[in-house]
């Protein structure tokens, strides 16, 4: 699949380039004004334009194809599992990922606060800023497997889970203790939903 | 972070600031002197400038220092209420931009006698509330589905969470400033160079080279800009497709059509040399078919991407549903969005309807076509800023401004006026998306943030277009206060003029804004998300801001990989931000002072 990924590629920018420069041909003539600017552009250099259009497209239909299979081998879609990347070497499956921010924000609490507070925004600090990213770069394998309507769905609820967390990380260094507490609820309830969004997406298949 | 026996239980602790009168006052005062100072530098120096970053600064001062210092307001000054501050700071100097390019030219042409104010103040606000609306459904798709990087907003950013983020990420910041503030200083008086003119170097005589390698000479510069480096840091892996696009641009298409001889010969009939030869391939060629295929690029990558906005507008009914319940809404809802296009539609038309003498078809006309190409030059500025950090602004004024034209059958000051609403919707859109990623970092609640902007969205206008007013009038005998041969040579507005002149003979090279629009379209064939756009930019700038920002992705791409993506966070992003924000600062200070001093 890498090596049909790479002759698109190659095919598609071979096109690239000859488009590009038969699309960067400044017509020659007499009184080329408006749309006879066009015309005669099209004539001079239109045949080769073409070319490495039609080239584009074959290059762009070759690699978006190796792409979604390559998506849907490593979302589990060949009877491997049914979570993405199940039983492969790669990153870590979304599923694990999404139970590990559950697991990470659920014990959170703003009782006591301002007692714990460091330990509070290191784990929030570290949430955003290592586990956050790792679930991202599955992006395009998740959208593969649910689909670009029920990822946007997903992905909402775990913005709102962002944006929970960084608010409570926020309101800990501004030390608004009383704000802590109900940006933790959001975070909590974006993860959840995040998480039972996919999992729904992932049983329907 | 230390812990405080005295700091006071959860219960008693105050409520969290975020909308206050305070940073709305704070805001609308930074905002209003930046917009009459950025329509300045704009007609004085060509380009604009962003306030979020001296907004940001400001705001720790005074909201959180002379608040909790002087007036002892307790929690004054905190991270989202700086937030606010500075989205609305930024959202009315946001408009100085917009006005300068466009607004200035009427004067340059003619027709200073001739404008309508009222009409074109309606414009630019309408401009102003349009560039909002349509993020609403465009936040989701690219801050939260695409996850686009807005190094300015990711910069801004770190500076407001900098007194939570330990000192050692403080000192990268400052290490990062205080190098931009170096390089910047040097560039500045001439210890060194703005750009690199590295190919040059291997030429015996620039002026005379010619011919594939002449070009290729020519065309390989490395612009010195820690800002512009810093964006292709933060930026890494995502914005390569912009580098491999300026690659594409000057090492493999301007040699061959060069080589072949498709550009213009010289007025003498022979292949130019030299700047001139530059200037046919980058102005005759690249940049048109550049604006061609961000065009292109972008009404596919719409196509492409429809389920996602579907899915977008789809979740923020189902928040306003929630909302509707008493749930706490995050979002604007859906229909604000339908009747902020409704209303630009109508303000549109109405300017169009009173500038053609009440030719109602070719009012509605204007209108329909001006909201669609608003729409569209949003999602073109808003991508391209969320992966490079640069908006294309001018070139598509100069469409909308085309476009207008020919359907009011060059009507200049419509045509003008109308162009005035499209440029300040397009910077509002790209302003308020970085804005937004500013606000998902640090906890921000969007719709807060955009009801402060639609709050103040007429302010910008109306202080920019006053004081280009009040500018021109400051020339001898009442009239031509700027333009070419003043103190205030308003380049951009002249191009624009020489545009609009050009265009009304004929002269738009719309061969290379179609074939660039199938190359654009092509592009969102392939697999990667805004290739249309990345690709698009490029062609459209020199080749020395996508070399330097080029340089930037990969030294972040091999340093992540190395050191992990700790590093990435705790490291490059505050040093980048620090690179951002120093070149920013030092730039608008230089500016102020040659300002003062009258040069």
């Amino acid at each position: 699949m890498k090596q049909m990924k790479m002759i698109g590629f190659v095919i598609f920018a071979a096109g690239l380039t000859v488009a590009g420069w038969y699309a960067s041909l400044v017509p020659r003539g007499e009184e080329l004004v408006g749309t006879a600017r066009i015309t005669a552009w099209f004539d001079q250099g239109g045949p080769p334009f073409l070319v490495g259009i039609a080239l584009m497209i074959i290059g762009g239909v070759i690699a978006r194809r190796a792409g979604k299979m390559a998506a849907k081998k490593a979302a589990g879609g060949q009877g491997e599992g049914d979570g993405p990347y199940r039983g492969g070497e790669g990153p870590k499956p979304v599923l694990a990922l999404l139970d590990e921010m559950v697991e990470t924000l659920q014990p959170l609490s703003a009782d006591g606060l301002p007692d714990g507070r460091k330990e509070l925004a290191d784990t929030l600090d570290a949430l955003l800023a290592d586990t956050v990213p790792d679930f991202l770069d599955q992006r395009e394998a998740l959208i593969e497997k649910l689909g670009l309507e029920t990822f946007a769905e997903m992905i909402g609820h775990f913005a709102s889970m962002e944006r929970g967390a960084a608010r409570a990380w926020s309101a800990l260094t501004d030390e608004a203790w009383g704000e802590v507490g109900p940006s933790l609820e959001k975070a909590k309830a974006g993860i959840l939903a995040a998480r039972d969004v996919t999992k729904a997406a992932l049983a329907e298949g | 972070m230390s812990e405080s026996a005295t700091a006071p239980p959860a219960a008693a602790s105050p409520p969290y600031r975020e909308i206050t009168f305070s940073a709305v006052v704070l805001g609308v005062i930074q905002g209003a002197v930046m917009t009459a100072s950025f329509v300045y530098i704009g007609l004085k120096l060509g380009f604009g400038l962003s306030g979020s970053t001296v907004a940001a600064i400001l705001g720790f001062a005074l909201l959180r220092g002379v608040g909790r210092g002087a007036f002892k307001i307790k929690g004054a000054g905190s991270i989202v209420e700086n937030n606010i501050n500075q989205t609305i700071a930024s959202g009315i100097n946001t408009a100085s931009a917009g006005v300068t390019f466009t607004f200035p030219a009427l004067y340059l042409l003619g027709l200073g006698d001739q404008i309508d104010f009222k009409l074109a103040i309606l414009a630019a606000v309408a401009g102003s509330f349009m560039g909002i609306v349509i993020i609403i459904p465009l936040r989701k798709q690219m801050i939260e589905i695409e996850r686009l990087k807005f190094p300015s907003g990711v910069a801004v950013a770190t500076i407001l969470k900098s007194p939570g983020a330990g000192a050692a990420k403080a000192k990268r910041l400052g290490l990062g400033f205080a190098f931009a503030v170096g390089i910047t200083l040097l560039t500045n008086f001439h210890v060194l160079p703005e750009t690199l003119e590295i190919g040059s170097w291997f030429l015996e005589d620039p002026d005379t080279a010619g011919g594939w390698s002449g070009i290729l000479a020519l065309g390989t510069s490395l612009s010195l800009s820690m800002a512009n480096f810093g964006a292709g840091l933060l930026s890494g892996r995502g914005g390569l497709a912009f580098a491999v696009g300026g690659v594409l641009s000057w090492w493999i298409i301007a040699p061959f059509i060069v080589g072949m001889d498709l550009i213009a010969p010289g007025p003498d009939g022979a292949m130019p040399t030299g700047g001139a030869l530059w200037g046919a391939v980058y102005g005759g060629s690249l940049r048109p078919v550049g604006i061609g295929v961000l065009i292109g690029g972008a009404l596919a990558g719409v196509v492409m991407s429809y389920p996602a906005l579907k899915g977008a507008i789809k979740s923020l009914r189902a928040a306003a549903k929630l909302a509707k319940q008493g749930a706490s809404a995050d979002e604007l809802p859906p229909k604000t969005l339908v009747f902020g296009l409704i209303g630009a539609f109508i303000a549109l038309f109405v300017v169009a309807f009173l500038g053609s003498d009440g030719a109602v078809g070719m009012a509605l006309s204007v209108a329909a076509a001006a909201t669609i190409w608003l729409a569209l030059a949003g999602l073109i500025v808003a991508q391209a800023t969320g992966a490079t950090d640069i908006s294309p602004l001018s070139g598509l004024a100069l469409i909308a401004v085309t476009l207008m034209l020919a359907i009011t059958a060059n009507n200049i000051l419509l045509a003008v006026t109308i162009g005035i609403a499209v440029c300040v919707a397009t910077n509002q859109c790209s302003d308020m998306m970085s804005d937004l990623k500013t606000g998902h970092l640090i906890g921000g609640v969007p719709r807060k943030q955009q009801l402060v902007q639609f709050g103040v969205a007429w302010v910008g206008p109306a202080i920019a277009i006053g004081t280009v007013a009040l500018l021109w009038a400051g020339g001898e005998n009442g009239a031509g206060g700027f333009g070419e041969g003043t103190a205030l040579p308003a380049p951009q507005a002249g191009a624009l003029k020489g545009m609009v002149e050009g265009v009304v003979q004929g002269n738009a090279p719309l061969d290379k804004y179609v074939a660039g629009a199938v190359i654009g379209g092509s592009l969102a064939l392939f697999p990667i998300a805004g290739l249309g756009v990345l690709i698009g930019l490029a062609m459209y700038l020199p080749f020395e801001i996508t070399l330097g920002y080029g340089i930037g992705c990969v030294v972040s791409m091999t340093l992540e990989k190395k050191l992990g993506r700790r590093f990435y966070g705790d490291f490059i992003v505050p040093v980048a931000a620090g690179f951002i924000v120093g070149e920013a600062l030092t730039s608008l200070t230089l500016t102020m002072i040659k300002l003062a001093q009258g040069s």
